[in-house]
C-alpha cells in the first residue's frame, strides 16, 4: 500500500503585496523562539494581517516590541493597497481559491433538482397564491381554537363554578366564616375574576398549539415573507411584518422586535402598527362575547377580527407613510426561510407549555390584583342603603367610576357602566376585560343551582366524567374545521345567568341592537391599547411622546371603527 | 466575491429569500451564509437574530432561549 | 511507540461525532443540528497494533476564534500538535466546507480530507471528484457515508499508514493557552 504524504503540497497564495508582507512578517516573528514553539509561522502571519485580536495580544506578550513593530509596519505598507479592508481582501481571496477548487472537484447537475422544500415554496410563496393560503391557514387556526377548545372551556367553567365554589363555601362554613365579605371576596372576586380568565386556558392552549405548528414547520417565516412582499408592493417599508408575526402572540416582544429595523422612522411606524395585531390575550374576550352573540359563527367572527387588525395596520401604515413619515425608499433585506420539517411533539409541547405558563403567571399577578380591586370597588356602596360587600352593584363605587366613561361609548352601542368598566380595566391587560365582565354581570344567586350536598368523591367523579365528554366533543368538532359537521346542531340553550345578563346589558345600551353593539365592542377591544406593559415598552423604545401618540391614536381609531360598525350596521339593518 | 453580496443587497427591490439571492449570485446557499456572517461581523450587515429581544420581554416570560413569543420570528439580514 | 493523535475537525453538523463513534466505539452525542459537541472528546483506537488517540472537536466554520467552540477547535489544530487532522466535510455542501479546509491547509498540519454525506450529495445529483482534490492539494481524500459505515475501512487503512510512517518530531511540543 502506498504511503501518502499528508503534508499538503499546495497552499493558496494571496495577491503579491500580501505575500511579500507574509514572508517578511513570518521571518520577523521567526526570531521569537516562544512564538515558533507554539505556532506555525505562516499561519500566524496570515491571522495577524487578517486582524485577529487574540493572537495579536499573544504576539505582544511573547514576541515583545520587535514582533509588534514588524506587524504594525507590515500593516502600514499594506494600507496603501487595501486601505482599511485588508481583511476583506484576504477573506475574499480565500473564497475565490475555494470557489475554483470546488468548481474543479464538483460537477453540479445542469438542472438542479428541486427539493420538496423548493416545490412547496413555489406554491406557498407564490405571488398570487401566497396570501390566500395565509388567510386559509389562519381560518383553520381560529376554527381550531374555538371549536376544539370550546368543550374544555365549558368543562373548566363547570368545575370552577360547581365543585370548586362548593368546596370553598363548605370550607368557609366549617371555619365559621361563611356569609361574610371573605366569602364574597373569594367567590365573586377571585373565582369569578381569575377563574373567569382561567376558563379560557384551553383556547390559548390551542392557539399556542397552532402557532407552534406553524412556526416549527417553517411556515411562519413564509407568511412573514409573503406579507412583507405585499407591504412592499403597497409602498410600505419592508420587514415590518416580521415583528407583527410576533404580535399574534404578544404585543410586547413585538414592540421590542422592531429593533431589527434600522431606520428610526420605520421603527416608530412599525411600533405604532404592531399593537393592532390581535395578541393572544384578546382572544378570551372574543371567545366569550362571540359565544354569547354569535354562537354558530364564532370562528368566523374571530377570524374577521384578526383580519381587521391586519387591514387596519396596513391601511394606517400606508396613510402614515404618505403623510407623517415621508416616502423614502424601503430598505431591502434578506430573509432566511428555514427548511420545512415535521414539527416534533416535544417542541410543540415545550412552546405551548412555556407560553401558557407565561399567561398563568400573569393570571396570578395582574389579573388577581385587578380582580380584587374591582371587587373592592364593587363592594363599596356610594349611594343607596347597601353596606360593604352587600350592595347593589349599580350603586357601587365601580359603577360610579365607570359611569363617567359611558357617554363616550354611548354612540358605539355599549354605553353602559358595565362595559365601560371592563374596557377601563382592559387598559391594564386584555384578559382583565373578561374577568371584569364576569364580575360586574355576576347575578347573585343565579349561579347557585343548589343540587344538594355532594361528596368530594362525587365531585371528583363528575370532574373526570366532564373531562372525558369534553374530549369526545372536541374530537367531534375536529372534522368541522374542514367543513364536515358531525355534531348535531346544539339546540339553543336557555341562557344561564351570565349569558343572559350580558345579552340584556348590550341590548339595553344599544336600543335593541345587542349583537351589533357586541361586534362594535369586540372591534374596540381589538384596536385600543393592548396593555400597560405594551405601553411601557413603547415608552422605553420610542419615548413618551410617541407613547402618547400611540395610546391616543389607538383609542381614536378604535372608537371610529366601533362607531362605523355600530352606526353603519344600524343603518343597513 | 464578497463585495458582490453587498452590491446585490443594495440593488434588490423588497424582501428576497436567501435562496433567491443565492440563485441570483450563483453561489451555494451555504457559501452565501458564510459571506453574510463575515459582513455581519464586519458590521456592514445586521442580523436580526443578534438583535432579538434585547430589550426584555415584559410580561412574556423570557425563557432560557430568549423570549418565548419571539422565537417564531424568522431571521433577516439588512444593510446597516 | 508513542500514541499518535488524530483530530477530527470540520464544520458543524457534518458527521464528525458519527465518525468518531464509529472509530472508537464510544457514544458521543449525535443529532441533526449544529453545535452538539462543545468540548473536545477523546477516544482510543487500535489499528494493526498501533495505538491511536482520536479527538472529536466542536464544529467550526473557520479558524478565527469567534466563539468558545471555535477557539477550542483552533487551539487544538494549531497548538495541540496532532499527528494528523482528519477534516470531515459535508460533500453536499462542499464549497462552504472547503473554506475551513483552506484555513487548515495554511497551518501546514498533516491532513486527510473525508468527504462525508456522499449519499446526500448523490441524491442531489452532485458529482464529486475526490481525485481532483487529492491531486490539487496533494493530500489523501476519502469519500464516506459515516452513518452507513461506508468508507470507514479505507480511512482506517490510511490511518494505519500514518502509524507506520511517523513524522519527524515537531519543533516544539508546548500547547498554547
Ligand atoms: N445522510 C447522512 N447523514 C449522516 C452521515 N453522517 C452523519 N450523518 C448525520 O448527520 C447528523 C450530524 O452528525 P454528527 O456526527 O452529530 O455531526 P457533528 O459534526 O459531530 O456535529 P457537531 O458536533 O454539532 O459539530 C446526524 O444526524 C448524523 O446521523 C452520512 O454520511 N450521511
Ligand atoms: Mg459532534
Amino acid at each position: 500500500m502506498t504511503s501518502f504524504a499528508l503534508t499538503p503540497s499546495l497552499r493558496m497564495t494571496y495577491a503579491s503585496p500580501i505575500e511579500v508582507e507574509l514572508t517578511r512578517l513570518s521571518e520577523a516573528l521567526g526570531h521569537c523562539p516562544d512564538l515558533v514553539a507554539r505556532y506555525p509561522m505562516r499561519w500566524l502571519a496570515i491571522q495577524l494581517l487578517e486582524g485577529d485580536t487574540l493572537l495579536q495580544a499573544e504576539v505582544e506578550r511573547l514576541g515583545g516590541s520587535v514582533a509588534s513593530e514588524a506587524l504594525a509596519a507590515s500593516r502600514m505598507r499594506l494600507e496603501t493597497h487595501y486601505g482599511e479592508d485588508l481583511d476583506v481582501a484576504m477573506v475574499d481571496q480565500r473564497y475565490r481559491f475555494v470557489h475554483d477548487l470546488a468548481a474543479q472537484a464538483l460537477t453540479r447537475p445542469k438542472t438542479p433538482s428541486l427539493t420538496m422544500s423548493d416545490r412547496v415554496d413555489r406554491i406557498v410563496t407564490n405571488r398570487w397564491l401566497g396570501i390566500p393560503i395565509f388567510l386559509g391557514l389562519m381560518w383553520v387556526v381560529f376554527k381550531l381554537t374555538t371549536d376544539v377548545a370550546a368543550p374544555f372551556v365549558d368543562w373548566i367553567d363547570a368545575v370552577l363554578t360547581g365543585p370548586v365554589s362548593h368546596w370553598i363555601t363548605s370550607l368557609l362554613s366549617i371555619t365559621g366564616l361563611s356569609g361574610g365579605w371573605l366569602e364574597s371576596l373569594l367567590i365573586d372576586g377571585v373565582i369569578a375574576g381569575v377563574g373567569g380568565v382561567l376558563v379560557f386556558i384551553p383556547v390559548l392552549f390551542s392557539l399556542y398549539f397552532a402557532l407552534a405548528i406553524l412556526e416549527d414547520s417553517g411556515y411562519m417565516a413564509r407568511s412573514a415573507f409573503v406579507m412583507d412582499r405585499l407591504m412592499h408592493r403597497l409602498g410600505l417599508h419592508g420587514k415590518s411584518f416580521l415583528p407583527m408575526v410576533v404580535g399574534f402572540g404578544c404585543s410586547v416582544p413585538a414592540i421590542y422586535a422592531t429593533r431589527t429595523l434600522e431606520n428610526e422612522r420605520d421603527r416608530i411606524l412599525t411600533g405604532l402598527l404592531v399593537p393592532f395585531m390581535s395578541c393572544s390575550a384578546r382572544l378570551p374576550v372574543y371567545v366569550l362575547v362571540a359565544a354569547i352573540f354569535f354562537p354558530t359563527m364564532a370562528g368566523l367572527v374571530i377570524f374577521g377580527l384578526y383580519l381587521t387588525g391586519i387591514l387596519v395596520a396596513i391601511g394606517l401604515g400606508m396613510l402614515l407613510k404618505r403623510t407623517l413619515f415621508g416616502n423614502e425608499l424601503p430598505t431591502p433585506f434578506v430573509i432566511e426561510l428555514p427548511p420545512y420539517r415535521l414539527p416534533t411533539l416535544r417542541n410543540i409541547w415545550h412552546q405551548m407549555w412555556e407560553r401558557t405558563s407565561a399567561f398563568l403567571q400573569h393570571a396570578w399577578t395582574i389579573i388577581l390584583g385587578t380582580s380584587m380591586v374591582v371587587w373592592l370597588l364593587l363592594a363599596l356602596p356610594v349611594s343607596g342603603e347597601g353596606s360593604f360587600a352587600d350592595t347593589d352593584v349599580d350603586q357601587s363605587a365601580f359603577a360610579a367610576v365607570s359611569g363617567v366613561m359611558t357617554p363616550v361609548f354611548a354612540p358605539l352601542g355599549f354605553g353602559s357602566w358595565e362595559t365601560s368598566g371592563a374596557l377601563l380595566t382592559g387598559f391594564v391587560a386584555k384578559e382583565v376585560v373578561v374577568s371584569t365582565m364576569i364580575q360586574v354581570y355576576n347575578v347573585p344567586g343565579a349561579e347557585e343551582e343548589e343540587v344538594g350536598a355532594t361528596t368530594i368523591g362525587e365531585d371528583l367523579l363528575a370532574i373526570g366524567g366532564g373531562f372525558l365528554s369534553a374530549t369526545g366533543d372536541a374530537l367531534k368538532a375536529l372534522p368541522s374545521i374542514i367543513g364536515i359537521n358531525l355534531a348535531a346542531e346544539e339546540d339553543e340553550q336557555a341562557p344561564d345567568g351570565l349569558t343572559g345578563a350580558i345579552r340584556q346589558g348590550f341590548d339595553a345600551s344599544s336600543g335593541g341592537h345587542g349583537a351589533l353593539a357586541a361586534l362594535a365592542f369586540l372591534v374596540f377591544v381589538l384596536l385600543y391599547t393592548p396593555c400597560m406593559v405594551a405601553v411601557a415598552a413603547a415608552r422605553q423604545e420610542f419615548g413618551s411622546r410617541w407613547m402618547w401618540v400611540s395610546i391616543i391614536g389607538q383609542f381614536v381609531i378604535a372608537w371610529l371603527a366601533a362607531l362605523i360598525v355600530f352606526q353603519g350596521g344600524r343603518f343597513f339593518l | 466575491m464578497l463585495q458582490k453580496v453587498l452590491q446585490a443587497l443594495e440593488e434588490t427591490q423588497g424582501p428576497v429569500s436567501l435562496d433567491e439571492l443565492s440563485r441570483q449570485l450563483e453561489l451555494d446557499v451555504g457559501v452565501l451564509e458564510g459571506m453574510i456572517d463575515f459582513w455581519v461581523r464586519k458590521g456592514k450587515l445586521k442580523d436580526s437574530r443578534l438583535a432579538a429581544c434585547a430589550g426584555g420581554c415584559g410580561n412574556c416570560n423570557p425563557g432560557a432561549q430568549g423570549c418565548t413569543f419571539d422565537r417564531g420570528r424568522p431571521r433577516s439580514i439588512t444593510l446597516t | 511507540m508513542a500514541d499518535l493523535t488524530i483530530a477530527l475537525a470540520g464544520n458543524p453538523n457534518v458527521g464528525k461525532s458519527t465518525l468518531f463513534n464509529a472509530l472508537t466505539g464510544r457514544h458521543q452525542h449525535v443529532g441533526n443540528w449544529p453545535g452538539k459537541t462543545v468540548a473536545k472528546q477523546e477516544g482510543k483506537l487500535m489499528i494493526e497494533g498501533k495505538h491511536l488517540t482520536i479527538i472529536d472537536l466542536p464544529g467550526t466554520y473557520s479558524l478565527s476564534a469567534h466563539s468558545p467552540e471555535e477557539e477550542i477547535a483552533r487551539n487544538f489544530i494549531v497548538c495541540g500538535r496532532p499527528d494528523a487532522v482528519v477534516n470531515v466535510l459535508d460533500a453536499a455542501n462542499l464549497e462552504r466546507n472547503l473554506y475551513l479546509s483552506a484555513q487548515i491547509l495554511e497551518t501546514g498540519v498533516p491532513m486527510i480530507l473525508v468527504l462525508n454525506m456522499t449519499d446526500v450529495a448523490t441524491a442531489r445529483g452532485l458529482q464529486i471528484h475526490p481525485e481532483v482534490l487529492s491531486t490539487r492539494l496533494g493530500i489523501p481524500v476519502i469519500t464516506m457515508a459515516a452513518s452507513r459505515g461506508q468508507g470507514l475501512g479505507e480511512l482506517k487503512r490510511l490511518l494505519a499508514t500514518i502509524a507506520r510512517t511517523p513524522r519527524e518530531a515537531m519543533l516544539g511540543s508546548s500547547v498554547c493557552a
